[in-house]
């Protein structure tokens, strides 16, 4: 049974790396209105989101991390590696931390703006050390009021994603093996649910994603 | 299920106020390009490009009369070009070509950057020295 679990959450985790990584290096192609670098609406952000409410902290940054790597070396070039990742990586703490300990004050939207401030410091703070010019904060205001803008719209879709997929009980038994190893006492349901049909379900959700986005763009 | 649901208390709070620290910290800079309106031509105008963290040139902008290109190699090759009054990135090897982008400075204060190459160029006036 315990095995069982197991294979699924790493079946979940590489059907959530893969959407990150296509979600984030398709935003890459969305025109910025808005000539201030690190404007981006941060996709990807919503994957996190989903591996938050129904993964482990390690899953979490296992997500993060590879979406970073691979979306640099897609997109950028890996010399602002360092950038993509001190920001993807901090969000991701703060908003496991919100989720976890502060979820009687915050809404999926609003922890999603949280993560989407603390994404946008952090890789300004980055840039002002690499350059030692601290006149790249002069951008502060605006990627500010930006990150509530796209913080509030990552968090819309990734609200309605954890909703729907909390609906469908697609992790179902993943939620339940979580909370037994945090509280050692679970009772495992039996239903086993093949793996195709996920990668069905979570295909069909990027499609509906990616609709959205476009939605949003026109 | 934690967290569902309608917006709470954090989230508004929160919001206003990244909203009121955003706009206070927009105030500065609205007033700098106001006045970077009125400012006439014969200002001093001192465009420095730092390098890794070094000041690796100072241009006084005004006295620039014909292009004078400053071409860095390096990791990644960049070429910054500096005319009467102005000064820009002309290239850069980079990925994101933010630094080209940015487009022509002009005022005190502006200032365009490429994070790659490790490479900044400002604008500075005779208020900045």
């Amino acid at each position: 049974m315990n095995n069982m679990n197991n294979s699924k959450r790493f079946a979940i985790i590489i059907i959530l790396v893969t959407n990150a990584i296509i979600i984030s290096f398709l935003e890459s192609f969305i025109p910025v209105p808005i000539p201030v670098p690190g404007i981006k609406l941060g996709l990807g952000n919503i994957i996190t989101m989903i591996a938050i409410v129904f993964l482990g902290f390690k899953d979490v940054l296992f997500i993060v991390l590879v979406r970073c790597f691979v979306v640099a070396i897609l997109t950028r070039g890996i010399l602002t590696l360092a950038f993509s990742l001190s920001g993807g990586i901090l969000s991701a703490i703060a908003m496991w931390l919100i989720y976890k300990k502060l979820s009687r004050l915050f809404s999926i939207k609003g922890i999603s703006i949280m993560g989407a401030i603390v994404h946008n410091t952090t890789q300004l703070t980055v840039a002002a050390l690499i350059l030692g010019q601290t006149i790249v904060m002069y951008y502060l205001p605006v990627l500010l009021v930006s990150a509530v803008v796209t913080g509030l719209i990552t968090g819309s879709i990734a609200d309605l994603a954890i909703k729907e997929v909390d609906k469908r009980g697609i992790f179902a038994n993943l939620q339940q093996a979580k909370d037994g190893e945090e509280q050692s006492e679970s009772h495992p349901k039996a239903e086993p649910l093949d793996v195709e049909t996920e990668t069905a379900d979570s295909e069909a959700k990027t499609k509906d994603i990616e609709v959205k986005t476009d939605d949003l763009e026109a | 299920m934690k967290a569902m649901g309608k917006r709470k208390t954090g989230d508004i709070i929160i919001v206003s106020v990244v909203l009121v620290i955003g706009i206070l910290a927009a105030i500065p800079w609205l007033w700098q390009q106001i006045n970077a309106a009125e400012v006439d031509p014969g200002q001093e105008r001192i465009a420095i490009i730092y390098r890794y963290n070094q000041e690796v040139a100072r241009i006084n902008l005004n006295e620039v009369k014909e292009a004078q290109h400053y071409h860095y190699e390096g990791n990644i090759d960049l070429t910054i070009v500096a005319e009467n009054g102005t000064i820009k990135f002309l290239e850069s090897q980079c990925p994101d070509q933010i630094c080209v982008n940015t487009g022509v400075l002009s005022k005190p204060g502006d200032f365009a950057a490429c994070l790659p190459a490790e490479t900044i160029v400002i604008i500075e006036g005779e208020d900045y020295e």
